[in-house]
């Protein structure tokens, strides 16, 4: 679908920014994990569309959060007031499966790559479940505050340049966490998945299909299935992220 | 200005458009392209992404923006032949409009096996191959290959900053069609500080197009199809105006996926 939307709030989460999107009719409906392209700007520059992951997805609004970036699109976007008209295209691509089963939800992200996972806590409260986020960032002005998150949320954080106390990394309250979780869903660079699955791995002793879901580390330039510049290997093939994805079952992504 | 456009007068079946509108090689991947608002079954032709004889692996595509354009290295990963057929011909046979199936080969016997690899395909309309821009004697080769193996209209790709000498030899062919395809460039990758080279998009090459089918419609008598640079209306109309027979839309559709539809109404209004 295409969209006129308009943005009808903005505000600052810790060094993000978190803004609310309506449409002038109809409803938003897509899936956490799915994402919608945005043309930054009339003009043909900055050029390709940016994907976007909403944060929130209510049939009224649509919530985006952007995280500190030099990306000249998402700064376009950054920079647009209250009242201004958006041009989005979708949802695309396949979003997370929340199973029926599962009551014990584990989100782990980069600080800059927690969008999708956002959206999945509403409807994970909704069935009972309970949450734990895992959040590191590079620095600790790119953690979220904790105030961002439903009380319900048991939210843990680490970062490179933490307070005395505080820890680097996630590994400990990761594989603590594992023992607990029946659900586990991630967002974050290669690097960051890879080593993830390296210790869901090492926990389970195997990372068994439908357990663990991520989001590709690639990026969407196109968005729509041509250009193919968002190549993943999973153990079924090569496969578009943009279409097949953008998120897949962790232990099928070859990372 | 619409209406059904010949592409290859010369050729026994031909290459019949229903209007003057493409969409150009790999915007629209094989035919698959997820793009709301983009009504294939509106436009006259759609040219596939790249098909080479056997599967590649290595070397995924790559897009880096420009201001007002992107520079796309295409890489050498392919899906291969067999499985393109595989998996896209029943799409093909779905999609009303001419399906044009880019061949990516630089090889005259490689062309060749792909060509007659499509040979008898209901649901390919013709072929489009690139002349390599500094190897006339290779791009006639390319063609006459093609023509050997398969008896498919032949679109050639003659890059922007091609010579005439090009252009005179391919003439000398088989050939239907001339694409004015958007040129080659060079940039140092962000990665790995390695020059890479790919090809460039945007729409600053409009009037640069215009102005090479201008030229060339003085001379050629083969249709001219001009691609690249176009992302409104009136770029469409100046390149037509200019002497192109049809026109590709490029990435602008990525961006803009209604357009193609909009000119094609345009041009019919």
């Amino acid at each position: 679908m295409v969209f006129t939307a308009t943005i009808q709030s903005r505000s600052d989460l810790g060094s993000s920014l978190a803004i609310r999107v309506g449409r002038s009719e109809g409803f938003w409906s897509c899936q956490p994990g799915q994402f919608y392209l945005l043309r930054t700007g009339a003009a043909w520059s900055p050029y390709g569309r940016r994907a976007l992951f909403p944060t929130l997805i209510d049939p009224n609004e649509l919530g985006f959060l952007l995280a500190p970036s030099n990306d000249p699109g998402l700064a376009w976007l950054a920079a647009q007031p209250a009242g201004t008209a958006l041009d989005l295209i979708g949802p695309q691509g396949r979003g997370f499966m929340l199973h029926e089963h599962q009551r014990r939800i584990l989100l782990m992200a980069e600080a800059s790559a927690v969008a999708p996972l956002f959206a999945l806590i509403p409807p994970a409260l909704a069935r009972q479940a309970s949450i734990t986020l895992l959040l590191h960032g590079r620095r600790r002005a790119d953690l979220l505050p904790a105030a961002a998150l439903p009380p319900a949320v048991e939210y843990y954080t680490a970062c490179d340049d933490p307070l005395p106390g505080q820890p680097t990394t996630l590994d400990d309250a990761f594989v603590s966490a594992l023992n607990w979780a029946d659900g586990l869903y991630l967002a974050g660079s290669a690097e960051f998945l890879r080593q993830a699955k390296a210790v869901v791995t090492e926990a389970r002793f195997a990372v068994t299909s439908g357990f663990a879901q991520a989001v590709a580390p690639v990026a969407l330039p196109c968005g729509v299935g041509a250009c193919m510049a968002c190549l993943v290997d999973s153990g079924r093939g090569r496969h578009r992220a943009c279409v097949r994805g953008p998120v897949f079952d962790l232990g099928e992504l070859a990372l | 200005m619409t209406g059904t456009v010949e592409l290859a007068p010369q050729h026994k079946v031909g290459l019949s458009l229903a209007n003057p509108v493409m969409l150009a090689s790999g915007v629209a991947g094989y035919g698959d392209i997820q793009a709301p608002g983009l009504d294939l079954a509106a436009l006259g032709g759609l040219v596939t992404a790249p098909v080479t004889r056997r599967p590649a692996r290595r070397n995924v595509p790559q897009i880096q923006e420009l201001p007002g354009g992107l520079f796309w290295q295409r890489g050498d990963w392919n899906p291969g032949l067999r499985i393109v057929l595989r998996d896209f011909a029943p799409l093909w046979r779905r999609l009303a409009l001419p399906i044009i199936v880019h061949l990516a080969a630089d090889d005259p016997g490689e062309i060749a096996a792909l060509a007659g690899g499509l040979e008898g395909v209901r649901s390919v309309a013709g072929l489009e191959l690139d002349a390599p821009d500094d190897d006339p004697r290779l791009a006639t080769d390319l063609v006459w290959a093609a023509r050997q193996a398969a008896d498919l209209p032949i679109l050639v790709r003659v890059p922007l900053t091609a010579g005439d000498d090009l252009v005179k030899a391919l003439l000398e062919t088989p050939v239907d069609a001339l694409v004015v395809a958007p040129p080659a460039g060079a940039r140092i990758d962000p990665a790995s500080g390695h020059l890479v080279y790919g090809s460039v998009h945007g729409a600053a090459l409009a009037p640069l197009v215009t102005a090479r089918i201008a030229a060339l419609a003085g001379w050629v008598e083969a249709p001219l199809v001009a691609c690249g640079g176009i992302h409104n209306l009136d770029d469409a109309l100046a390149q037509l105006a200019a002497g192109a027979r049809a026109v590709q839309i490029d990435t602008a559709v990525w961006v803009d996926p209604s357009l193609p539809g909009r000119i094609v109404a345009a041009l019919a209004g």
